[in-house]
């Protein structure tokens, strides 16, 4: 295995790591503002 | 007098040329006759054919003081980003994100779905790519063009000819690469699952236009590197949330759009010489772009089927969603519906699946961002 390959490993596994982090605090964000002004609220 | 100095372009003509002529009359028949995203292809197409004739107007030519067009327009749009990133706002004023709030946990596809990107990239350093050239190979899994581009631009410049090629080539695949890895990799069973989905779930306006802003913030202080890609799709999607700016948002979705897409795809071609392209590299990026594409799909499906070992019987989700967690939408939501109804023509798929197409639009420009981030500290 080639010095690159191991340094594309070490970035697969950093880079799935951190869109997955991303995706889950994009989650929480949804949550969060869907939470904070729903809908209902502001029909009233 | 010289036939070479009386007709130089017909003198200068190798087989090389002639194969690229052929490439671009393959992409024009393909816009026309298949329909397979004509918008890019044929201007990729006819360009191919203005970049490979000898001699060129539309390129420099060495004697000459003029520039090229192709080349004036490559440096003012491709090299800056500016072509790309002005795509972004137009996809931005064109996503809708509200089914993303009637599920959010589908985001996850889009992080799942981008596997591809990094096996390939292992792939690709493996048959002799270089770290930065490898990472621009696997991008093609983002079925993004845009981003496919930034990425290739800036760490493969000399590569940024066959990666558009194929990024945009296989993104108008998705109907035929999708389904039999989709088929390969799931039961019968599974794929007749039905998804409760709360269709009827509205989504406050505030809340959408708070989205975007959000977005953006947290992209940018978590990985600055992704703020270009990310802040223009979400400038895009403001524009068309904010409910002020309607004028704005049509014009973002249709005339820039459709303006930079014809700038943006005869550009392109301006990197298909035949010098760079007709190489054995172009033929392995073609191979390693499919196989980016097999192994997203993979990816999307194979995380599905392990959240469905932790999901609640009225959660678990339809293993065949997971393969929309590529970019290319709404291509890929409509094959999984398509699929599900072949399978049961009472199962509708179509919302989660978009829902999940949404994620993976967001999930592709994360992962390039990421990219261009990485690539360089470990290069």
């Amino acid at each position: 295995m080639n010095e690159a390959t191991i340094l594309a490993l070490q970035i697969s596994g950093i880079g799935l790591a951190g869109v997955f982090l991303f995706m889950t605090i994009f989650y929480f964000v949804i949550i969060g503002i869907d939470k904070l002004f729903p809908h209902e609220e502001e029909e009233k | 007098m010289e036939f070479s100095e009386l007709m130089p372009a017909i003198a200068g003509m190798t087989w090389k040329h002639l194969v690229m002529i052929g490439v671009g009359f393959t992409l024009i028949y393909l816009a026309i006759k298949k329909q397979y995203e004509p918008t890019l292809l044929l201007p990729m197409g006819f360009g191919a054919i203005l970049a490979n004739i000898p001699y060129s107007a539309v390129l420099t030519q060495e004697d000459s003081v003029i520039r090229g067009a192709l080349d004036v327009f490559f440096d003012a749009g491709i090299a800056t980003e500016v072509f790309p990133l002005l795509i972004f706002i137009a996809i931005g004023a064109m996503i809708d994100f509200s089914p993303l709030f009637q599920r959010p946990i589908l985001l996850l596809f889009g992080a799942a779905a981008q596997f591809g990107i990094f096996i390939t990239m292992i792939l690709a350093t493996l048959v002799g790519f270089t770290l930065p050239e490898a990472a621009s190979i696997g991008i093609i899994g983002a079925a993004d063009g845009p981003t496919s581009i930034i990425v290739a631009n800036m760490l493969a410049p000399s590569l940024l000819g066959p990666i558009s090629v194929a990024a945009y080539s296989y993104m108008a695949l998705v109907p035929i690469i999708q389904p039999p890895v989709i088929k390969a990799l799931t039961s019968k069973k599974e794929r007749l699952m039905r998804m409760s989905s709360d269709t009827n779930k509205k989504v406050s306006k505030t809340a959408l236009i708070m989205f975007p802003i959000l977005v953006t913030i947290l992209a940018g202080l978590i990985a600055p590197s992704s703020l270009a890609l990310i802040g223009f799709l979400m400038f895009g999607n403001l524009i068309r949330e904010c409910g002020v700016l309607n004028s704005l948002s049509k014009t973002a979705q249709n005339e820039l759009a459709n303006l930079v897409t014809i700038l943006l795809g005869i550009t392109i071609a301006s990197t298909m010489q035949a010098e760079q392209f007709v190489r054995w590299d172009t033929i392995l990026i073609l191979g390693l772009g499919i196989f980016a594409f097999v192994f997203d799909t993979a990816g999307g499906v194979l995380f599905a089927k392990l959240m469905n070992l932790f999901l609640p019987e009225d959660k678990k989700v339809n293993p065949m969603v997971g393969a929309c967690g590529i970019s290319a939408f709404p291509m890929s939501a409509r094959v999984i519906h398509s699929m599900g109804q072949k399978e049961d023509p009472h199962n509708f798929l179509l919302m989660p699946a978009i829902s999940t197409n949404v994620g993976g639009q967001i999930g592709s420009v994360i992962v390039g961002g990421l990219i261009l981030l990485l690539v360089p500290l470990f290069a």
